[in-house]
């Protein structure tokens, strides 16, 4: 496991953790599709600060929710810093804090988790919130013909934008998977 | 009042003993866990409050999906559950949703209030979410039709009737209270009734409320009377009158008897006056919701001077079966997808967007210049809307959709806002926006004669609206707008209303509390400020029928370019 630490003069820190890489199958013929989860999780003061009496007081304030903007890639390990990564993806959570209606809610203020404008996710406690906008898993897919036949060793790496509100200060942080072994025939 | 309708069957009709029988026969039957509302339901989505369609009592309700479909349910434990579809689609919904975004709502609430009391003590209160995107101000409740479906004219002979046209001064008070509003003066006003049009004052009214300096007018009419007097839209626009809101139920005289006949004569009287034409359809399921595509080929012929149409899917008010409101009961998705049906796929419902959907480029604004803008914060639930053009060399209509990548727009936007809130340097954010803005737009597919990077970099960074007139260049907005009632009525929908009206006790009150409540607030207010439509007839000397239309423009054959010619079309090919 690798931590970064964000920058200091975000005024706040975060780090990511937990990254993972996981690969079905890790032994493939050189015609299979490769399923890759990447999985990571984002930890520190963003993510202990995001709780309903921050979603009031942002709301309060006309400062209605928070955009998370997530990049992972799939590269090969080693040192290639100018090399293409074998995979990349930007997307996006976005926490909406709303005055809710919802009569077992026993706040004025609530949130939902919007992906990407296409699915909404309504969270009953604070904890699956936090879990839904700071846990995130992504699923890519790659011909294994991409890679070659061989012997690879591959990793994730993965980045956290998002832009100062109430609760945070501006930051980002990133993070790295350990290498998973992969063999093609 | 034109536009916005319903269907009122009346007073709650009595229920047959063996109904009541086979209900007692299923709480007999019913295991008791199955009768809380939360176990009899599909896959639960969010929990709410509405009203109960008998007795107004707030109550929770659920909203939860069941094949493909949103539906809301409540259980008053006087009344009863009732079960309402609520949204027609459950993939649109959760792309709707995703949209959401609360708004600013109004700093100088003339209701204060600590707490929340909806969808009683409406006028505005300090918990109400969105400000006045429009004012509906009702200039008389009297009307030259009387159509079967429409809740808002006066009828003689009714026990309470009472004729409300409130005078010049009181006019000019309502719209200085809209203009009070903060942090955004109310700035578009519609004229509304009845039949406005009856009131012998009405180019003094837009006069008034011009002089007050209200942007946008808007007159909500069923179109007759400037038919029969083409000089009458001259007259408005020259007083300052933007567009009109004119009912148009469909292309036949079966779905539009209202103004089938008349519509031709009212849109050609409006091209002469340079006077802009909103068409606006009351869907009805099983009515006139086969007439969707062809209203729009309708207003696609008159497309140099229809600038929109407004499809209103019906709000069911009075009291009602559960089959009888099935049989009506019609929602945003389903309108989207028929529309997809009748125009061959030209309007696919992808093109559709829900109106909070404008939040990121509001938000961008308001980052960019650090003041409040105006803000279109309705729930994602209540309207949906896009811009179609057409094609020069087709004649097909292109949604904007096909030449440009909303959804990567918008995300886009919300990213340099949040760079803009963050303290990023705001001309370093523009040059970044301009560089980055075509990539959004495929100008090979663009209409010609549109420039859309340049009308989007003036208007967003320049703040210059003058360009956004090319934008309506053989082009439409098409809208949709759900008003509600008391069967679907979601408290979180009516908090955030942005269609308000003004009333002479200067109050500001939401649609969907002052139509799907009437006897709190429409009527009350009709009421007080009204007088008896005997009193109205002795004091002008005339009975309250003896303005309604007659049809005389029908007497004869169908106007050239009636709806007719729209009923049967085929997708227009070449020329």
């Amino acid at each position: 496991m690798q931590k970064s630490i964000v920058k200091q003069d975000a005024g706040s820190w975060a780090r990511i953790e937990q990254v993972t890489v996981k690969c079905s199958p890790q032994k493939a013929k050189i015609d299979d599709n490769l399923a890759f989860n990447v999985g990571f999780r984002l930890d520190g003061v963003v993510r202990r600060n995001f709780h309903q009496k921050f979603w009031e007081a942002a709301y309060d304030q006309h400062d209605g929710g928070l955009r998370m903007a997530f990049k992972a890639e799939l590269r090969k390990s080693g040192v290639r810093l100018l090399a293409k990564p074998l995979r990349e993806e930007k997307f996006v959570r976005r926490a909406v804090f709303f005055w809710t209606r919802n009569p077992e809610i026993p706040h004025r203020v609530w949130m939902t988790v919007a992906t990407e404008f296409e699915t909404i996710l309504y969270p009953k406690t604070e904890e699956e919130a936090r879990e839904m906008m700071f846990n995130v898993t992504r699923s890519f897919e790659l011909p294994a013909s991409s890679l070659g036949k061989g012997n690879h060793s591959l990793g994730a790496s993965v980045s956290a934008k998002w832009g100062k509100h109430v609760f945070t200060e501006r930051g980002e942080a990133s993070g790295k998977s350990p290498s998973l072994k992969i063999q093609i025939e | 009042m034109t536009g916005v309708k319903s269907i009122n069957t009346g007073p709650a009709r009595r229920i047959h003993y063996s109904e009541w029988y086979m209900m007692a026969l299923l709480e007999i039957e019913l295991p008791a866990e199955l009768q809380s509302p939360q176990k009899q339901i599909g896959q639960f989505i969010r929990r709410t409050q509405s009203i109960c369609p008998e007795c107004n009592r707030i109550l929770p309700s659920t909203v939860f999906e069941r094949e493909g479909k949103v539906f809301m349910t409540k259980t008053c434990p006087e009344h009863g559950e009732t079960e309402e579809l609520y949204f027609g689609s459950y993939d649109m919904y959760q792309k709707f949703a995703t949209y959401w975004s609360d708004g600013k709502g109004t700093h100088a609430p003339n209701v204060p209030i600590e707490s929340c009391a909806c969808p009683a003590n409406c006028g505005l209160c300090s918990n109400h979410l969105s400000h006045t995107g429009l004012a509906n101000i009702i200039v008389t409740n009297r009307c030259d039709l009387t159509c079967w479906y429409c809740f808002f004219y006066v009828k003689k002979g009714l026990e309470g009737a009472y004729v409300y046209e409130p005078s010049l001064d009181q006019v000019k008070e309502m719209v200085r209270a809209l203009k009070a509003e903060r942090p955004v003066p109310g700035n578009s006003l519609q004229i509304t009734g009845g039949e406005p049009t009856l009131r012998p004052e009405l180019p003094e009214i837009v006069k008034i409320i011009k002089d007050e300096g209200v942007d946008h007018i808007q007159l909500n009419t069923n179109g007759i009377n400037l038919a029969l007097n083409p000089n009458l839209a001259h007259i408005l626009r020259d007083n300052g009158l933007s567009n009109l809101y004119m009912s148009f139920d469909g292309v036949s005289p079966k779905t539009n008897p209202k103004n089938h006949w008349e519509a031709p004569y009212t849109i050609e009287s409006c091209r002469k006056a340079n006077l802009g034409v909103v068409l606006v359809p009351t869907v009805i399921k099983s009515i006139n919701d086969h007439e969707l595509g062809g209203i729009l080929r309708f207003a696609q012929r008159n497309i140099d001077i229809v600038r929109a149409i407004s499809y209103q899917p019906v709000s069911l008010t009075g009291r009602m079966k559960k089959q009888e409101r099935e049989k009506y009961r019609i929602t945003i998705p389903d309108c989207i997808e028929r529309i997809e049906e009748q125009t061959n796929g030209e309007i696919p419902r992808d093109a559709w967007f829900p109106v909070p959907s404008c939040s990121p480029v509001t938000h961008f604004v308001e980052a960019f210049t650090k003041r409040p803008q105006y803000e279109l914060s309705i729930h994602f639930a209540c309207g949906a809307g896009t811009y179609v053009f057409e094609d020069k060399d087709t004649k097909k209509m292109v949604p904007i959709t096909s030449f440009v990548d909303l959804k990567g727009l918008f995300e886009y936007l919300d990213e340099k806002t949040d760079e803009l809130n963050s303290g990023t340097n705001k001309y370093l954010v523009a040059a970044k926006f301009i560089t980055k803005l075509n990539s959004f737009i495929e100008k090979d597919k663009q209409p010609a004669g549109l420039n859309l990077s340049k009308l989007l970099v003036g208007a967003l960074l320049k703040h210059d609206y003058s360009s956004v007139g090319q934008f309506h260049v053989r082009s439409m907005f098409l809208g949709m707008m759900h008003f509600q009632d008391k069967y679907n009525q979601d408290e979180e929908r009516l908090q955030r209303c942005d269609i308000h009206y003004l009333t002479p006790d200067m109050r500001i009150i939401p649609f969907c509390s002052f139509n799907v409540i009437p006897e709190w607030y429409r009527d009350r207010i009709q009421k007080k400020y009204g007088i008896s439509v005997e009193e109205w007839e002795k004091k002008n000397g005339e009975k309250l029928e003896s303005r309604l239309y007659r049809g005389q423009l029908r007497r004869g054959k169908h106007a050239d370019g009636c709806g007719c010619s729209a009923v049967h079309i085929e997708p227009i090919t070449g020329t």
